[in-house]
This record gives C-alpha cells, structure tokens and sequence, in this order.
C-alpha cells in the first residue's frame, strides 16, 4: 500500500533538492520536455544546479540546414546560443566546449560567448569557474589523419573571449597546437582578467613544436597546478616556475606531443632547493609510441602511464628507481595492457624491486600480468598501502625461487597462499588488516 | 553458545508498526546517526510519520543489500558525466518492479532519512524514466495532473525552445 492518494502528495510536490538532481541526469531537450509537464516540473528547470555544467558538443545549440554539396549539415543557431546563454547562462559553473571538427560552428559559439559576456555591465556568467575548451586538432579526409593546430579566425576567436573571461580558477585549453609565430599573446589572453583568480592551469600540446612558456610565470600569480606537455618546459622555466607557489607541475606527453629532451639534472636539482614544495608527475597517455621521457632527478611523486601499448620493462624501472627513489609515491599502470605469460616477460621482478627501493611509494596500481605470488610479497614489503591489481590478469603461480633472507617457513607460506586465489587475498587481507581485494575490470577502469 | 547482542534502534511508520533496525545499517542514514545513536539506548522508538511500512521494509532490503558495498568514489570526472548507465541491474529492478508511486515513496522517504546512495540510484531511475517521453507521455507514466492552461503551455513551450533538435 502507498500513500499516494488523491490529497497525499504526488510526483509534483517533490522537494526542489531531488528535481535538481533528476534534472542534472537529462540532456537540455529531455530537462525542456520535462518542464511542460506541470508547473512545478517547470519551476524545477530554472533551479540553478541543474545547469552547473554546460557542455558543448558537436550537435549543441544547432539546426539542420541544407547544404548544396554536403546534404543536410547541423549549423550552430545564434538565436539558439544566445537564449540559452541570456536564459540559464548565470548558472553556468562549468563550462565544457569539447572538440569538434565543425570548425565553424566551435567558432561561431565562441563569438557568440564573447558578445555575450561583453554586453552586460555586470558580467553575466559570475559563478563559472572552470573552462575547458580542447581544440579538434586532428581529422580524416581523402589524404588521411591530418593534424593541424590551430590559427587564424579561430585562435583570434578563442584569444578575445578568453580575455573576456573573468574569475576562472580552473582553465583548460588543450591541443591548440600552435605555430611558433601564434604562441605571442597567447597565455596573455588568458591572464588578461584571470591572472589572480587562475589556480589550475593546463595547456596540454599548446605548440606543435618545443617551445618553452617562460611567459607562465609573469601571467599568473596564485598559479598552483600546471599540466602541460614537457616540450614546453627547459631549465630556464622549471627554475622560474620554483621560485613562484607553484606546488605541482604535471608534465604529460600524449600521441600528439613532439619529441622534447629533458630538463637537465642540474636545473631539477636546484628546484628541489629552492622549492622544497613543488611535486612533479609525469604522465604518458593516449596512442602514443613514444616513451616515457625521464626527467633526471626531478623531484617526482607520481607516475602515471595510461598507454595501451606501453609494458613495464626493466628498463624504465631502472631509471625510475634511479632517479625517483627517495620521491616517489605513487606509481599507476591505468590501460589495460596484454603481456606474456612467462616470468621473465611479466613485468613481476620489476615492481618488486620498485616497491622495494621506494620508501616512501604508498600507491600502486599495476594492470598488467603478474603472478599471485608476486602480489603477495609486494603486500609483505609493507611499505604500500594501497595496491591494486586485476583479478582478470593475475595467474595462479608461485614462481619465484627462494631468496637466501627469506626463512623456509616464510617462502613455504608464501608459497602456500599463492597457489589460491582465496588464500591470496585472505594473506593479504591479515597483511592490511582490512578488507582487499582483486579488482574486477570495472572496478579498475572506475579507479 | 550466546547470542551476540547487535545494538538495534526502533523507528515507528506511519501505520504504527514499530521496525527494529540493526545500527550498521542504519549508518547509512546520514544525517539521522547521531539522532538516532541517542535514541539507541531508549526503550520508545522514533516515530516517523510520512513514511509506510511497505517502504520502511524495501529501504531496509536496501540498506542490508548495499552494507558491505562503498558507494563509487565521487570525484569531479565522475559528476561531469553524468550518465544514467551506472545503475546496476539489481537496483535497477528493486526501484521499478512496485510501479512508479512505490518509486515516489521510496524517494521521499530516502530524502527524508537522507540516504545518499539511495536517492542517487532513484533520481538516476526517475531520469531513465523520463528519457525520451514526450510531456504528455510522462504525466501518464508518473500520474501528474497537467496544471498549464493552454496558453501557458504554449508559452512554456516557447520560451526554451533553444533546447529543442
């Protein structure tokens, strides 16, 4: 039985708290039909949460139009962009403009922003806070994969409404890939208004070829998170970069970074005096077959490798201990990786012996194969608190030889243990006192 | 062989039918705990009127269900994509097999004793529902008296017609 008689309250008396959070669920069409159902539903489409995030994607904001040589294409509608930005743009707190290679239409929306956020004497969007903007710089025609950065209208379009955007603090603009002669003025249209406000600033492939930003430093004061791709940086900028408060610098290579040679060891080395305080990560991510450039003595903490077709080997571990023994902390393998079966392929002896060299390394995640044997003796390294690993890539092997500090009764529990995956995670689980487990593929995509 | 003694609270429906309920489930119950963890050494059970038996039990099912299972961590990627699809099958058809005012109930009494982890999956079941209906065809499947005149409806209609395809 329910209460839901004819004066008990229905499906339009929900408090405004749960339509919120119902509305952020659909797309702007579905929140549209939904509020001509009663006006309670109606009155629910204005509520600011519900527009928190705007993303705009390739169909957004757009109406079928018939073009003579390519059938019916989608063209961004100005009229469309401008009552949605004068209806819901003050709630707007996130705002998402994904690439699309509808060239026209990214730029269209850009003007249209810009006119917008101009017009008014009050700035119309005050609670946006984070900008992303990713610029489609590849796309396929007759020839092939082309890649091409940005330039022109549309960089003049981007510049002028970053220099319309005010009290940002998390700013993204990736893969612009400019041209060395576009690079002038570009990081000062983005700290034209947002020079103090910006914390968090990541400019992934902003030039197609090495370039060092040593601009950064004089656009941005309160700057405490910078993630771009290491052919931006050289000794000159990491040096300047300490001396600001700067705390973390991501350095990440993706399939569309160029080659770029490190920052010398000297310049690292002085960082870590000058700014005891700045942790640097290193990432490696998307379809790329480069490797992961080693920065020497960097005063790392994290490494992330998030490429397919990039294993573990000897000797990429080898320069990590060498270089970031006393730093690391967190070392995560995100892709799914395949590798071989046979002990001297898997990658078991080298996160061991990672595990072993780096104190003060807590986190490690590692996707590819490994033995449950393996597995317990990182948990009995104990320096880790948190491990883990796929159920999907463990096998169910003992196979490491007994090493001469080990007492027998150890190496035989060991041993014991590994030849079941029940008592693996049982072993473990006494190691943690806590509850472990092996995570499902899903569970470890979701990490 | 003794019993080992789970510390229980006592919550009243609306019916006047007393439930006892184990504390670790009840520590989903986010902001009630400390409330209840006074009440817990009381013999009088707290009464909450706006929710029915019938839905008290299915929270409970709920509540048990989902014990040993952490919420995903909710991070900023994670609010940004905001998809429907994370409900998982179980859930899925625990919310949807009583029929939509069973649903209500159970979302309003999920507000009421603030369980997150619940009122999410609902809200996310609710938008399932609402995907891909036309207005009339959802105050069909929720039961809502359509208040607009026509006039206002057109109006409605019009005034955002920027989200439409």
């Amino acid at each position: 039985m329910t209460l839901n008689g004819e004066n008990q309250p229905g499906w339009e008396d929900l408090p405004e708290i749960i339509f919120e959070e119902i509305y952020s669920y659909l797309s702007p069409k579905q929140r549209h039909l939904a509020s001509q159902v009663c006006s309670t539903w109606y009155a629910a489409f204005y509520s600011p949460r519900v527009w928190e995030t705007f993303v705009l994607e390739k169909k957004s904001l757009t109406r079928r139009r018939f073009n003579f040589f390519k059938g019916i294409q989608r063209e961004l509608c100005p009229r469309k962009t401008q009552m949605c930005l004068y209806q819901v743009g003050r709630y707007f707190k996130k705002m998402n403009i994904m690439p699309s290679i509808e060239y026209f239409n990214v730029y269209e929306f850009l003007r249209i922003l810009q006119a917008f956020l101009s017009f008014y004497e009050d700035y119309p969007m005050p609670l946006l806070k984070t900008f992303h903007f990713i610029f489609a710089c590849e796309s396929f025609d007759i020839s092939g994969r082309q890649i091409h950065g940005t330039g022109g209208k549309m960089l003049e379009g981007l510049k002028s409404l970053m220099e319309a955007l005010r009290g940002v603090k998390y700013f993204t603009v990736n893969q612009l890939m400019l041209a060395n002669d576009d690079l002038d003025g570009v990081l000062e249209s983005v700290s034209k208004q947002c020079s103090q406000s910006i914390i968090r600033l990541e400019i992934l492939d902003f030039s197609s070829s090495p370039y060092p930003l040593t601009a950064i430093v004089n656009c941005f004061e309160n700057l405490q998170t910078l993630v771009l791709g290491p052919h931006n940086v050289d000794d000159e900028v990491v040096l300047l970069l300490a001396g600001t408060v700067l705390t973390e610098l991501q350095l990440v290579q993706d399939r569309y970074t160029c080659d770029a040679l490190p920052v010398s060891a000297d310049a690292w080395r002085l960082v870590r005096e000058m700014a005891p305080h700045l942790k640097v990560s290193l990432e490696i991510s998307g379809r790329t077959k480069d490797e992961l450039l080693i920065q020497p003595h960097a005063p790392v903490y994290k490494i992330v490798l998030a490429t397919p077709t990039y294993r573990i080997t000897d000797l990429l571990m080898t320069s990590v201990i060498y270089n970031y023994q006393s730093t690391l902390e967190i070392f995560a393998q995100k892709v799914f990786v395949r590798g071989s079966r046979a002990f001297h392929d898997r990658c078991d002896s080298s996160v061991l012996s990672l595990v072993r060299h780096c104190p003060k390394l807590h986190t490690l995640i590692v996707s590819e194969r490994m033995s449950t044997m393996t597995v317990i003796l990182l948990a009995e390294e104990g320096n880790l608190e948190n491990l883990y690993v796929r159920r999907y890539a463990l096998i169910k092997r003992a196979d490491w030889p007994r090493c001469s500090n080990w007492t027998q009764e150890f190496y035989r529990g060991v041993k014991y243990c590994a030849w079941s995956y029940g008592r693996t995670r049982e072993r473990i689980e006494k190691i943690y006192g806590k509850r472990w487990s092996f995570l499902r593929d899903k569970q470890f995509c979701a990490l | 062989m003794y019993k080992k003694i789970v510390p229980q609270i006592k919550l009243e429906t609306y019916e006047k039918e007393v439930f006892e309920i184990d504390l670790d489930i009840a520590k989903k119950f986010g902001k009630l705990v400390p409330v209840l963890q006074e009440l817990l050494n009381d013999d009088k059970p707290l009464t909450i009127k706006t929710i029915n038996s019938g839905t008290l039990k299915k929270i409970i099912t709920w509540c048990t269900y989902h014990k040993g299972r952490s919420p995903p961590p909710e991070d900023d990627d994670n609010r940004m994509k905001h998809s429907t699809e994370e409900v998982s099958s179980w859930d899925d058809k625990f919310l949807q097999e009583d029929g939509q005012a069973a649903l209500f109930d159970l979302i309003s009494a999920a507000h009421t004793l603030d369980i997150d982890g619940l009122l999410d999956v609902a809200c996310k079941v609710v938008a399932t529902m609402i995907k891909g209906k036309a207005p009339e065809e959802i105050r069909k499947v929720f039961n809502i008296k359509n208040d607009f005149t026509q006039q206002e409806e057109d109006q409605v209609r019009k005034e955002n017609d920027w989200c439409e395809d």
